[in-house]
């Protein structure tokens, strides 16, 4: 998720250590039917299958997209390492991401 | 996850106080919640200290000083810090995941607890968790474990890459207590498994850290980290080394060398400096100064692969710094 705009693992997190902070989840990223650009993309590109670590991959996207650390799909790698994808959708989810920067 | 009472505090007074009657502070909580949730660390109160004013970052000719608040991705991430201590970055970036880094502060960095499986499964005998209960770490599954620093007690690495930088860069720890402020050689900072466990670092019950200097010197715009895992990304280091050197006239007039996932505690070697310097660069230099790396290593079952790997890691770090 993101707190006031930056990336941080929720599990991690105390919520009572955010009194006040901006809080973004997947539940806020879709503006009503409309799809954010990356979970378009996401479908696009066929960037999950069982969908569990989905949330988690498009929030660091997001920011990831937002840093700038999407120059390379090695880039893209580095910066996305961390968020699991036990089915193996990496490459497809780099795609996403890469195709959506290049379009922000 | 045990119940806890939590407290935030915005004064240095009242951290003081509050540590000296709690004693957990939390600052990015990534080791702490972490630990917390595995019932591996059970504190009755958490003090929240990020209202505190140790958030500066600042470059001068005498060096850096970073506040301890200051999270690992924004000291990565200054581009003083990027072109003229290009090793702490390094160390920093090779670290964790983006979202931990945004997370984790300086501070709490370099108070990581161990990363030993056996310690972190409450189950299994670790007297590092459980003072007196035996380690099966030692005779278990020992692959990742320590080959130098070690003792009967305990085997496990220093998880911690900055804290390898910090240790090459000779850096200084700033801490504040009830009775004022003192400095702590980074050197000092760390300790070995002696016969007091619990005793991982020189700090004192209740003590903030709240800033760490390194001094500038010629040899720390050359300088970098190498990290050698299993995983390319997102993995602790079977073996790390942080190199800075002070390379003149085709000389090497300075050698900083330290080396991670293999020891205990961040561990510097200045045998291996000693070999360099005075040396003109080249691979004769590095190759015969790496030799040194592992010297004193205790090897477990399943880790001697490690004194080969340090010596290698060491090698190529001094060929990727200063030349070949």
């Amino acid at each position: 998720m993101l707190v006031d705009d930056r990336r941080v693992n929720a599990c991690l997190t105390l919520a009572v250590m955010h009194q006040g902070a901006r809080v973004a989840t997947i539940e806020g990223l879709a503006r009503g039917e409309q799809l954010h650009p990356l979970q378009q993309a996401f479908i696009d590109h066929d960037g999950l299958q069982c969908g569990y670590c989905t949330p988690g991959q498009l929030m660091s996207g997001v920011a990831c997209i937002a840093e700038g650390h999407t120059g390379s799909r090695e880039e893209i790698r580095e910066w996305m390492s961390g968020n699991l994808c036990r089915c193996g959708a990496y490459t497809n989810i780099v795609s996403a991401i890469e195709q959506t920067a290049k379009e922000a | 996850m045990h119940p806890f009472a939590f407290s935030r505090v915005s004064t240095v007074t009242a951290a003081l106080n509050a540590g000296a009657r709690y004693g957990r502070y939390i600052a990015g909580g990534t080791t702490l919640v972490d630990l917390m949730r595995e019932t591996v660390e059970r504190p009755a109160h958490v003090v929240d200290i990020n209202g505190l004013p140790y958030k500066d970052i600042t470059v001068t000719r005498q060096g850096l000083h970073v506040g301890s608040l200051v999270r690992m991705s924004e000291l990565a991430a200054h581009p003083e810090v990027r072109a003229t201590y290009p090793l702490l970055s390094q160390a920093l970036e090779l670290g964790a995941s983006a979202q931990l880094r945004n997370m984790a502060s300086i501070g709490g960095n370099i108070m990581q607890r161990p990363r030993c499986p056996y310690f972190r499964d409450v189950h299994s005998a670790c007297n590092r968790r459980d003072p007196g209960s035996g380690c099966d770490a030692r005779h278990g599954d020992n692959r990742m474990q320590a080959i130098l620093g070690t003792s009967t007690h305990c085997v496990a690495t220093h998880p911690s890459d900055l804290a390898v930088a910090l240790v090459a860069l000779d850096a200084v720890i700033q801490v504040r207590g009830l009775d004022g402020t003192r400095s702590i050689p980074v050197q000092d900072f760390f300790l070995r498994p002696g016969d007091t466990l619990q005793d991982e670092h020189s700090l004192r019950p209740g003590e903030p850290i709240t800033s760490l200097t390194v001094p500038a010197g010629a040899h720390t715009r050359r300088s970098g980290y190498l990290k050698v895992r299993d995983r390319q990304s997102y993995e602790f280091a079977l073996a790390s080394a942080a190199v800075a050197l002070d390379i003149r006239g085709g000389v090497v007039r300075g050698a900083r060398v330290a080396v991670g996932g293999v020891a205990t505690v961040p561990w510097r070697l200045p045998k291996v400096e000693e070999a360099l310097v005075g040396k003109r660069p080249g691979r004769r230099t590095w190759t015969d100064a790496a030799a040194l790396a592992a010297e004193g290593a205790v090897p477990l079952s399943e880790n001697a692969f490690k004194v080969r790997l340090v010596e290698r890691t060491v090698r190529r770090q001094l060929m990727t710094i200063g030349g070949q």
